[in-house]
């Protein structure tokens, strides 16, 4: 293969990766087990996208399609082995939400930006509840998750 | 513009964990180093903008080249895996605008634009290039021109860059020699791999190749992003063994400025550099003219 930095190199069974760097780089990428849900939740998605203004007749803005995006990928992030599927619903402000009401668990957040997320979270069984919004660090995030899986 | 960018620098309690010296190299084995910011995508910034940015550049960067544009990464806590590594999808209803390069006539130089990313490259197109180093020539192109560039989009009412992840790479050709002449000598190459391992001549090694994530923190342990380290087993355009290392540190701006990235930046790129002098044996530092 021929690097753009001038430099040839070579290497076998890679699949390209995109970097930053001009220099085209190649590496493996592993499997991913997604849940069969995965397809519906994505035409849901696709489907609320084609929503027009004012859908609720009550001013409701379009869903923007930057935080559709971010929303998918939010949800492959934090999907795991058990995971029930989410409802899917728009807000009046163009935002996505995702919700589990099930299990004795009430989880729900909304995607707000690409590094912004609202998370309520009320466990029936335990009492605990709380309301956050989340940037870059996750995990309360994935701890009620798993939470949620865990009580199947 | 006022503040002379060139000399900010990390605020204190973020710079250094440590006084020691940053590690230096009279001849690194780079070939490439890149900063970038990626920000909340300008849709204004379309293709006849495009065009009138590379006239705003004027004549230092002559050739134009068009790419295809890199997905948004951000680098964050308590996800399963790299954004990298999910399955992509699309959910655009228009084909997304593509990633532009700017480069100068000897092609060292290079500029990559696209609706939501700003990258800046210095880039070793000959064997006689030497790297200019970071301080004196790849950080203050970075910051002129991305000062340039937010210049253009407030001038043209496009629109104002508001970073949410900054990124600095690192690419390295570590080439065979008196040291090391196969890729089966990775112990005389990398200080984690141990020289035992692959004794037994029954079991050869052909070549190798890894991947290491360090997470990047600021002094009070909150997550400011990673360190992505890549070694990968390759050959040269004479055929001889090459081992080619990246170190990219990605995460998020300490502000919405140009000081707020210029600072993640810097913290990135002290990470990288004391990690390539971690992982890489003494007996090749000295081949490099390590100074420190």
């Amino acid at each position: 293969m021929n690097g753009l930095s001038g430099t040839t190199w070579s290497s076998e069974d890679r699949m390209p990766y995109q970097g930053i760097g001009a220099t085209l780089i190649k590496s493996t990428s592993p499997e991913q087990e997604l849940p069969q849900w995965w397809p519906a939740a994505l035409s849901r998605i696709l489907f609320l996208l084609e929503l027009p203004e004012n859908w609720d007749s009550y001013d409701a803005k379009k869903i923007n399609q930057q935080i559709a995006y971010h929303a998918a990928q939010i949800l492959l992030e934090i999907t795991r082995p058990g995971i029930p599927e989410p409802s899917i619903v728009p807000t009046v402000r163009g935002n996505l939400q995702f919700e589990w009401h099930t299990r004795g668990i009430d989880l729900e957040f909304e995607v707000k930006s690409s590094v912004l997320i609202s998370v309520s979270f009320e466990d029936t069984v335990t009492g605990n509840e709380w309301e956050k919004d989340l940037d870059y660090n996750l995990i309360p995030l994935k701890d009620v998750i798993r939470q949620l899986v865990s009580r199947d | 513009m006022g503040v002379n960018l060139t000399e900010l620098r990390l605020p204190h309690g973020i710079k250094v964990k440590n006084e020691i010296p940053l590690p230096d190299f009279t001849f690194p084995p780079l070939i490439e180093v890149a900063i970038s910011v990626q920000f909340e995508p300008l849709s204004r910034l379309v293709v006849p903008e495009i065009g009138l940015l590379w006239q705003h550049y004027g004549s230092r960067f002559s050739h134009v080249e068009q790419r295809p544009p890199i997905e948004p990464r951000f680098e964050k806590l308590g996800v399963r895996v790299p954004l990298s590594q999910q399955p992509s999808f699309q959910l655009f209803d228009t084909p997304p605008l593509p990633r532009i390069w700017f480069l100068d006539q000897s092609k060292r130089e290079l500029l990559q634009i696209q609706q939501n990313r700003f990258i800046r490259n210095w880039r070793k197109i000959e064997d006689g290039d030497n790297y200019p180093r970071y301080d004196s020539h790849v950080r203050p192109r970075f910051l002129e021109d991305f000062d340039d560039f937010r210049e253009f989009l407030a001038c043209n009412n496009i629109g104002k860059v508001v970073p949410n992840q900054c990124e600095v790479t690192y690419i390295n050709h570590l080439k065979s020699g008196n040291i090391w002449t196969t890729h089966a000598d990775i112990g005389k190459v990398f200080t984690f791999w141990n020289q035992d391992f692959g004794e037994d001549l029954r079991f050869e090694n052909e070549d190798a190749s890894f991947q290491i994530r360090r997470l990047i923190k600021d002094p009070e342990g909150e997550f400011l992003g990673r360190l992505h380290i890549t070694l990968q087993s390759a050959f040269d355009e004479n055929d001889d063994p090459l081992f080619v290392l990246t170190l990219i540190a990605r995460g998020r701006p300490l502000s919405n400025e140009t000081e707020g990235i210029i600072n993640f930046i810097d913290l990135g790129r002290e990470y990288i550099v004391r990690s390539f002098a971690d992982i890489t044996r003494p007996e090749l530092h000295q081949l490099w003219g390590r100074k420190d």
